[in-house]
């Protein structure tokens, strides 16, 4: 939805007023400004993140600040020292597999194939934790993870910034007075 | 216009720059050259060897330097920056704010005290930061001037008055000023030349390539200073991460350029495929081990200058592995090594490991160069190079303000150098009527008469600050030199290149009437001229003059053995003192100048050349062989920019018809040649005996016709197979019968790059295309093929590549294992070529069938070589005298070329080569006499043979045998002075003037003595 309409409005230049923005870079922002208290204390175990740049989002779609927000936010969440980042990164990362219907079409052994780079790439990083800030990128991370025998965990932002968050009573809670 | 300024400005002290600067200097007009650093010489000075000839950059580089430095009519405003030009051509005033060096150049002796002991260590520039220099230093060892600066950013007396300071506390010869301050200079001069060149592509930006994160990721730039002597690891080649030496090289083409995703640079650099080739085939030679594996990753093979497919072909002899993938991405490795991930041309992915990745980065414009021009008023392109058209190629869009060199398009040296000479002359156009007004004369004393005199030599010892005299103990030297026979003074100087005691020096020739000098000091490539000046200053002769390098040679290599470095010394004075007790004044040599030109060939080169000497009210015979003026061109329908030839042709031709000063022999020949620079005497088949002062060879090319033979294709066979120049006729002639067709094949490099003509020949890839382009105009719905090996539209030509892809245009490569078959079935034409991408055959029914074909040299044109003395190229083409950086001039002084005979190429290099090739006619035209050698070739008749060694060796026809006697005799016009006929000469009957076996043999049996 977010990619589709994007690139619609850009390909075919539509006058419009409104921008796109990703949850991710308002969490940043929100951090930035400290409206979004977050505290990266829960991690006394040292728990390791690293990260999957999904294609529409970043390379098609909003460029390198959102990925570089994205590592912002799970730093903060995580501590600094806990993330370890790939290589290809940002706009270079590469493709999960999953894309394009993938996921969807049924064929399973092409995709499993096309997902191994993109394993022995998450699985070199050594993290116990991926995070996948897409749906199509999340599954198939899961399944790749799942199917060559990784040992890490795949999930959303939100799981991690959920733990993170110090709910200052205050202060009061964001957005509202 | 009133009478205009005799002055120019030239912005920029780069290669360019410099040779403009020179071309105007030395033909009558006064030089400004700015330069923003502290030392001319611009990127040419930073790289470590030059192609295709390898030869050391610097070392080519260093004597035009030297020789801007010193030049009476050059004035050079280092750390200089134009802030503005107001005023027309014939008269601009220019403000130029030259920044503080606080560094007394008069005074600065370069002894480098200043920088041994400055505490301040920053990252080195000149080595893009990969070593470290002082706060106070020297951009280079052989920049010229050569002076220190004072970094005012890093220096922490500039910063906190009153901190360190150690510079002027050490400087012997007391040149700190850190009171300096900027100063502002109105020039007034005639006209501007902007020579401000480029900068590599900052490969940061291109985050795929790891640049900038990972150590062994470098740029070419970067590339240069690893190889050079002079670079931080002093040509061991090293690589950043664990200063190992690297055995396993990728190279990365098309870093900045050819990209118009993330680089946004459409154009191509045109330059980095040969200087990767080059680094590659110098990184084997380099390496210690013997044992380099170098890879070039590359999309298409751009050698198309000259000589530089063999040199391509050459590397790939030597096992140069050449990779034609787009490096997408490139991974960290173990060791700090690095992965290079590619999709091969079968399109499967493949992986290699390297040590050091270095980056072919592209050229782009400074922005603050573009800054300048906007604020100069002089029109960018969209690639933000200096705007330019094909017919005025080193025009800018402000009359009177020149362009040359990589500011107006990617391009390499010896085109910069081209386009330098061309925008002289054009600057010399303007301002001709002021030639020689505000030039400076040096004027010496009469020189005293010392045939009858006895040696009466003196010595100067040179401490050279503590440079020389920390190793070597030079009051011995200076003492020894006293006991030398024949030495009746000596002495020892702190800085014997300084002003005071260069003054000094004339008046103690004068009061000991002195017939000799001895200098022992640094070297003479630098330091002879300034020595043997002041031997003239004080009314002798220059040539009773010798060096001893006691710095070079002796304390700078033997530092560590002060005793034998001080009987080194010794050797060397004692060897000088007797060389020089025999050595005699020679005459300064001068030939008398006939001002008027000889141009061969009335092509657009030589249309243009004598177009330009004529302007200049020079008088030009132009000869041409067939009976109309135009030459090849008047088969061409327009040029890569879109500007139709034959009009501006008849233009051209026109002005040169109505033109008095150009006298046009059509249908006629050059019969004979006698004479040499300055006074040429030539035969015309007509009749007619032309004496010229100069000459210009531009008698072109021919287009190779495939009529049999494996280039055939059914050329000559089938009416529909044409060569480009053919279709471009139709073009001309707006063919009706080019309407409507359906598909149109083209096939590239027909008989270029094979076995029989190994070179490429630089125009045909731009044309065809062009002319695709054209046809897919008028018929949009036309298929169109080109069947190519690599497409070589260099610099801006690019972008008609581009254009043509994007209009549907397919290309297809084909390799000479794998050549297009061309038959046909019933009168229609068949072609059938193996597509490398889909992996399978393709057969095409075109309607048209172009072949572009070769450019070849003409049968005749060694003939014409002969009768000039010029050499040729195994290839046919005319030899200049230096393929780098003297493009347009023969070894043979005087004769000048042009155009296509030189090597093919497009018609604004042609034009510029042409006005190139008459600014430097113009160095001898300009002047009354012309300077000859003065150390020349002496024959005794009593002991020639007449056996004519002599005269087969001489590679400047300079002796000859006479025909009454049967002796050899030399033309002293001719002589270059190097000997070839005296180690030819088996009956000992040549010598070299001052050079001759007595002075040899008397430094010989010095050197033998036992003492």
């Amino acid at each position: 939805m977010f990619y589709a309409t994007l690139e619609g409005l850009r390909r075919f230049k539509i006058p419009h007023k409104f921008e796109f923005v990703s949850i991710i870079s308002l969490y940043a922002q929100w951090i930035r400004e400290g409206r979004l208290n977050v505290d990266s204390s829960w991690n006394s175990d040292g728990l390791k993140f690293t990260v999957q740049d999904p294609c529409k989002l970043v390379r098609q779609g909003l460029g390198d600040a959102v990925a570089e927000d994205l590592r912002y936010v799970i730093k903060k969440v995580a501590g600094e020292e806990n993330f370890i980042d790939v290589w290809p990164r940002l706009s270079n990362n590469y493709c999960c597999g999953g894309g394009g219907g993938a996921l969807q079409a049924g064929f399973v052994e092409n995709r499993r194939k096309y997902g191994k780079l993109k394993f022995d790439q998450l699985a070199a990083t050594g993290a116990d934790v991926v995070i996948t800030p897409c749906h199509n990128c999340h599954t198939q991370v899961l399944d790749i993870c799942d199917f060559y025998g990784g040992k890490w965990k795949t999930t959303h932002l939100w799981n991690w910034l959920e733990k993170a968050l110090i709910i200052d009573g205050s202060a009061g809670r964001a957005g509202k007075d | 216009m009133s009478t205009p300024k005799g002055s120019v400005l030239i912005v920029g002290g780069g290669i360019a720059g410099v040779q403009a600067a020179l071309d105007l200097a030395d033909s009558g007009f006064y030089v400004h050259l700015v330069e923003k650093s502290s030392a001319i010489g611009g990127s040419m000075s930073q790289l470590d060897k030059t192609f295709p000839t390898n030869d050391c950059s610097a070392c080519i580089l260093s004597p035009k330097l030297v020789e801007c430095g010193r030049h009476l009519n050059i004035n050079l405003l280092t750390l200089s920056e134009v802030l503005s030009i107001e005023g027309e051509p014939g008269s601009f005033r220019v403000k130029v704010r030259e920044n503080p060096r606080y560094v007394d150049v008069d005074k600065c002796i370069a002894c480098g005290s200043c920088a041994e002991k400055c505490p301040k260590k920053v990252p080195n520039e000149f080595d893009l930061g990969l070593g470290k220099r002082k706060a106070i230093y020297l951009r280079y060892p052989q920049a010229v001037p050569l002076k220190y600066a004072i970094d005012p950013e890093h220096c922490i007396y500039l910063k906190k008055p009153g901190r360190c300071g150690f510079c002027e506390k050490v400087c012997p010869a007391d040149a700190i000023n850190f009171k300096d301050t900027a100063r502002e200079h109105d020039l007034h001069v005639g006209s501007v030349i902007l020579a401000l060149g480029f900068r590599p592509f900052d490969p940061s930006r291109l985050d795929f390539t790891g640049y900038g994160q990972f150590k062994n990721v470098v740029t070419s730039m970067e590339f240069e200073r690893l190889l050079s002597p002079s670079g931080p690891c002093l040509g061991h080649m090293e690589r950043p991460s664990d200063h190992q030496e690297p055995r396993k090289i990728a190279w990365l083409q098309c870093i900045g350029s050819r990209d118009i995703n993330k680089a946004c640079h459409g154009y191509c650099s045109s330059v980095c495929c040969m200087y990767a080739i080059k680094q590659a085939v110098i990184a084997k030679e380099h390496s210690e081990s013997g044992d380099v594996d170098a890879t070039i990753f590359f999309m298409d093979m751009r050698t198309h200058g000259k000589g530089f497919e063999a040199y391509y072909n050459r590397a790939r002899d030597e096992g140069i592995d050449f990779k034609r993938a787009r490096v997408h991405t490139i991974l960290p490795a173990a060791n700090d090594n690095l992965k290079v991930r590619f999709a091969g041309e079968d399109g499967k992915i493949a992986e290699d490991e390297f040590d050091l990745v270095v980056l072919s980065v592209g050229l782009e414009t400074d922005p603050q160069v573009m800054r300048l021009a906007h604020e100069l008023g002089i029109e960018l392109d969209s690639d933000s190079f200096a705007a330019t058209s094909c017919f005025r190629p080193v025009e800018t869009s402000r009359k009177g303000i020149f362009v040359c060199g990589a500011l107006a398009e990617p391009k390499d040296i010896p085109q910069s150098v081209m386009e330098a000479s061309a925008a002289a002359l054009e600057a010399e156009r303007i301002l001709h009527p002021a030639r020689w007004t505000e030039t400076r004369k040096k004027e010496f004393p009469p020189e005293r008469d010392v045939h009858a005199e006895p040696p009466r030599i003196g010595v100067f010892v040179c401490s050279c600050g503590i440079n020389i005299a920390s190793v070597v103990d030079v009051q011995a030297v200076t003492d020894y030199a006293w006991t030398l026979p024949g030495v009746v003074f000596a002495q020892n100087n702190l800085f014997t290149c300084s002003q005071d005691t260069i003054n000094q020096m004339a008046e103690i020739i004068k009061r000991e009437r002195l017939n000799r000098v001895v200098v022992a000091s640094c070297t003479p490539r630098t330091h002879e001229p300034l020595f043997q000046e002041t031997l003239r200053e004080a009314g002798i002769n220059k040539f009773l003059f010798e060096m001893a390098n006691i710095r070079d040679q002796d304390s700078w290599v033997h530092q560590d053995e002060p005793d034998a470095a001080t009987l080194k010394a010794k050797d060397l004075v004692r060897m000088a003192v007797a060389k020089v007790r025999g050595d005699e004044p020679l005459p300064y040599n001068s030939v008398p100048v006939t001002k008027s030109a000889l141009v061969i060939g009335a092509g657009v080169a030589g249309l243009t050349a004598a177009l330009s000497l004529a302007d200049q009210g020079f008088p030009v015979t132009l000869v041409e062989r067939k009976d109309r003026l135009g030459g090849h061109a008047r088969k061409f329908f327009r040029t890569w920019q879109g500007q139709e030839v034959q009009s501006y042709l008849q233009e051209l031709a026109g002005m040169v018809e109505a033109n008095a000063n150009i006298d046009v022999h059509l249908g006629t020949t050059v019969e004979d040649v006698s004479g040499s620079v300055g006074q040429f005497r030539t035969m015309l088949s007509d009749g007619t005996e032309v004496k010229h002062g100069a000459a210009i060879v531009a008698v072109g090319a021919e287009s190779f016709k495939p009529r049999q033979g494996r280039w055939n294709y059914l050329y000559g066979k089938n009416p529909n197979v044409h060569t480009l120049l053919e279709l471009d006729q139709r073009f001309i002639k707006d063919d009706p019968g080019l309407k409507g067709l359906n598909q149109a094949v083209f096939i590239h490099c027909v008989g270029s790059r094979v076995p029989e003509r190994p070179y490429c020949s630089r125009v045909c890839c731009t044309h065809a295309i062009d002319q695709a382009i054209h046809l897919k105009e008028m018929n949009p719905d036309m298929d169109i093929f080109m069947l190519y090996r690599d497409i070589r539209t260099y610099g801006k030509r690019e972008h008609l590549y581009q254009k043509a892809r994007s209009l549907g245009i397919v290309f297809i490569r084909y390799d000479l294992d794998n050549l297009p078959r061309v038959s046909e079935t019933s009168g229609r034409l068949v072609v059938e070529v193996k597509d490398p991408i889909i992996d399978a055959e393709v057969t095409l029914h075109p309607d048209l069938l172009i072949l572009a074909s070769a450019v070849r040299p003409r049968d005749d044109v060694g003939e014409l070589s002969k009768l000039f003395k010029c050499a040729m190229t195994s290839d046919g083409f005319l030899l200049e005298a230096h393929m780098k950086l003297r493009p347009v001039d023969f070894a043979t002084d005087g004769v000048y070329l042009a155009g296509l005979c030189h090597y093919p190429k497009p018609v604004e290099e042609t034009i510029a080569q042409a006005k190139a090739a008459a600014s430097r006619a113009g160095l001898v035209l300009s002047r009354d006499a012309v300077p000859a050698e003065s150390i020349t070739a002496v024959v005794n008749a009593q002991k020639c043979t007449g056996c004519s060694v002599c005269t087969k060796v001489c590679a400047y026809h300079a002796v000859n045998m006479d025909a009454n006697s049967q002796k050899a005799v030399v033309d002293t016009g001719l002589c270059k002075g190097c000997g070839a006929c005296v180690a030819g000469c088996r009956s000992d009957a040549i010598t070299l003037k001052n050079l001759g076996n007595e002075q040899i043999m008397a430094a010989v049996e010095a050197a033998m003595e036992d003492f």
